[in-house]
């Protein structure tokens, strides 16, 4: 397999404060790479490492192949960079803001085909500073396309947008992959690294503590789901299902009862039906991102944010 | 340094900057308020009467020419002269001033001392004026009149104007009375190209001066925390545009910036003051070293406050105290002896003393020597500047 981005051993201090302390990874050519964990984690540091904006304090770091300490200037026109909470010319058009990053490469993508890509046609003509926060982050997504690179970095792509634009810049960077571009993408969303990610690595206190695919990160890290059930009473439940070997319990007002297999769900349906169990409703909780980060870290990802 | 990637980061600032009323207003109307409210202010203006000097070289001949008008003369007057002065005072438009036989004997005295007391207009009376008018008068030959000379500051344009009408009626009516019309009296022009200066003169280059510092000072300032505030230098970093490319075109921007300005101040000068200046090469040499110079001036301040928000009133407490202590405003020799010392540390001093030298005093040494000095001033801080901006994250 060919690696876009190969990372060994980064170390990053800041002083005293060691900000990433000898992660090592691996980016396939092609594929959506999220970056995941919580603000402070490392994220940034490491990612404008790669980009050949910060220096190593140690390691070893190729981006398209190229070691990233001697040849930035092959590299730079080579990938698409959007920056963390990034603001472009207030008073630029769309289309002359395209028109002006795009002139600092050798090599131009069409911007009319971006525009399309991105969805941007009946906005070109807008001042950047007339537009809503989601449609100035798809404008930095095209930024980021210009020079047709064959790597995007997306720093914090969706932070601070409500959900409907959140959607319409993930269109934006799913239509990416299709384009074959090589994403590494950092969040602190554990929804988009879910929604986006072929492959997610985790970073916590500038440490790698987990990496895979999301069904890796679950199998491996997540909880056990559970059925919920509403409006019932445990006591019934944990009769009806004595000798299931299924235990029940309960959490504020409903009964709860965790399955070893999704499949359990159906054989205890079966069983409380049997047993005329009444309830208003059932649910299935699957374990997420989030719960593999608590079960890794002890910590929450999302700190407070809705 | 690819020209391209300049030519088009200079096009990018300066759409930015047209579409942007706030720094419009601050680049090109505040500098052009700033002298029509001081220039309104110290210039004097509405007048009540207008001095007119007269230097009679044939007083002494009065006497004689009002015995020959046989009491033709109004008044009691026993002098021709004194019957026309009273008659032009009598206007209450203009105020004859008589310049004595002590203070000018001659006429080769007479252009020192319209010079060293800074007259504006002064009417000349030649020698033996009354008798050869008298002569043109008998012969009936007008084109062998004499002529009495007005000299006029040409600065001084609504005060000519109402000089030479004021004359012209007076001479008008005397020609009317003495021949039918016919122009036996009637004077020619000369003009005073007076060294002394308007208040407009001094403060126009410092406002020229004093535009260029902002102007250059919080440009730099802008593009160096608002830009790394907003990720733009960060996203600049991840393009193949170099720092080189960066600092040149912003650099040709502020000084395309400065001269705009300039220019701008220029033509409301010359429009509503009459400002009377020269273009030349010290100009252009202090203008730009002046932008390079206070551009580095911002660098540095940038390099050790870098918030959007402090980094200007940073720069403010460096350019607050040039603007009212450097002499544009007010002349240094109106400041105490101690703080004119100081004025002689800032840089905007020998700006707008550059300048006026050569734009407006002619003084080419003084324009070359100020010259020399912001250009030295400028390579020192600009260099200074350019090596402690870090591009580069840490």
């Amino acid at each position: 397999m060919e690696y876009a981005i190969e990372v060994d051993g980064l170390t990053k201090m800041y002083g005293d404060l060691k900000a990433v302390d000898g992660i090592s990874f691996k980016v396939a050519e092609g594929e959506i790479f999220a970056f995941l964990g919580p603000n402070g984690a490392g994220k940034t540091t490491t990612v404008e490492i790669i980009e050949t904006i910060r220096n190593p304090t140690k390691g070893k770091i190729k981006v398209l192949g190229y070691d990233i300490s001697r040849r930035t200037k092959e590299i730079k026109e080579r990938i698409g960079v959007l920056p963390q909470e990034f603001i472009s010319f207030e008073r630029l058009t769309v289309r002359e803001t395209l028109s002006y990053f795009s002139s600092l490469y050798k090599k131009h993508a069409d911007i009319d085909e971006i525009i399309d890509t991105i969805d941007l046609r009946d906005k070109e003509d807008e001042l950047y500073q007339n537009l809503s926060g989601g449609l100035k982050q798809r404008v930095g997504v095209a930024i980021a396309l210009v020079n047709d690179p064959d790597i995007v970095f997306l720093d914090e792509p969706t932070t601070g947008l409500d959900p409907r634009a959140r959607r319409d810049v993930w269109d934006a960077i799913s239509g990416l992959k299709e384009r074959g571009k090589t994403v590494f993408l950092t969040t602190h969303y554990m929804e988009e690294a879910e929604y986006l990610a072929d492959s997610i690595a985790i970073i916590h206190r500038g440490r790698i503590v987990a990496e895979g695919t999301l069904d890796d990160l679950l199998r491996e890290y997540g909880r056990q789901s559970t059925l919920l059930i509403k409006g019932g009473r445990v006591a019934e439940v944990a009769d009806a299902l004595a000798d299931t070997g299924y235990d029940a319990k309960e959490t504020n007002g409903d009964v709860e009862v965790k399955l070893s297999r999704r499949e359990a769900v159906l054989d205890i349906l079966f069983h409380l039906r049997e047993k005329g169990v009444q309830y208003r409703e059932v649910d299935i909780r699957n374990s997420d991102l989030e719960d593999v980060f608590l079960n890794l870290t002890g910590a929450k990802l999302k700190e407070g944010e809705t | 340094m690819n020209p391209k990637i300049i030519a088009t980061d200079f096009m990018a600032s300066f759409r930015n900057y047209v579409r942007n009323k706030g720094s419009l207003f601050f680049s090109i109307a505040f500098p052009v308020i700033l002298i029509l409210l001081f220039g309104a202010i110290f210039s004097g203006g509405g007048e009540g009467s207008y001095d007119l000097y007269v230097k009679n070289f044939d007083y002494e001949n009065g006497e004689f020419i009002a015995s020959m008008m046989n009491g033709s003369l109004p008044g009691n007057f026993t002098n021709f002269y004194d019957a026309v002065y009273a008659q032009l005072n009598d206007t209450g438009i203009i105020k004859l001033r008589i310049i004595g036989d002590e203070d000018v004997p001659d006429k080769k005295g007479l252009h020192d001392y319209v010079e060293s007391n800074k007259l504006k207009s002064v009417m000349v009376i030649p020698k033996n004026y009354g008798i050869n008018l008298g002569m043109s008068i008998a012969n009936e030959n007008a084109s062998s009149a004499p002529n009495i000379t007005l000299m006029l500051d040409q600065s001084e344009a609504q005060r000519n104007g109402i000089i030479i009408s004021v004359i012209s009626q007076f001479m008008g009516q005397s020609n009317l009375m003495i021949a039918g019309g016919q122009n036996f009296m009637r004077f020619n022009t000369s003009n005073i190209i007076q060294d002394e200066f308007e208040y407009i003169d001094f403060f126009v280059p410092g406002v020229i001066a004093l535009t260029v510092m902002t102007n250059s000072v919080f440009g730099v300032i802008e593009s160096n925390t608002k830009f790394r505030k907003n990720g733009m230098l960060r996203k600049l970093l991840t393009t193949p545009f170099t720092r080189g490319e960066w600092i040149m075109a912003k650099m040709l921007f502020m000084l395309f910036m400065s001269f705009v300005s300039a220019f701008t101040i220029l033509v409301v000068g010359v429009l509503v003051w009459n400002l009377h200046f020269e273009i030349n090469v010290y100009m252009f040499v202090i203008i730009t070293s002046a932008s390079f110079a206070f551009a580095g001036m911002g660098m540095i301040v940038t390099r050790f406050v870098r918030d959007e928000e402090t980094a200007p009133a940073a720069a403010n407490v460096i350019t607050f105290p040039m603007m009212f202590l450097a002499g544009i405003f007010f002349p240094l020799e109106m400041m105490p002896s101690f703080l004119q010392i100081i004025a002689k540390f800032m840089p905007l001093y020998y700006v707008g003393e550059g300048l006026r030298d050569a734009m407006i005093l002619g003084d080419a040494s003084g324009a070359l020597m100020n010259s020399l000095i912001i250009f030295v001033f400028a390579a020192v801080v600009f260099a200074v500047g350019v090596a402690v901006t870090s591009w580069k994250e840490e």
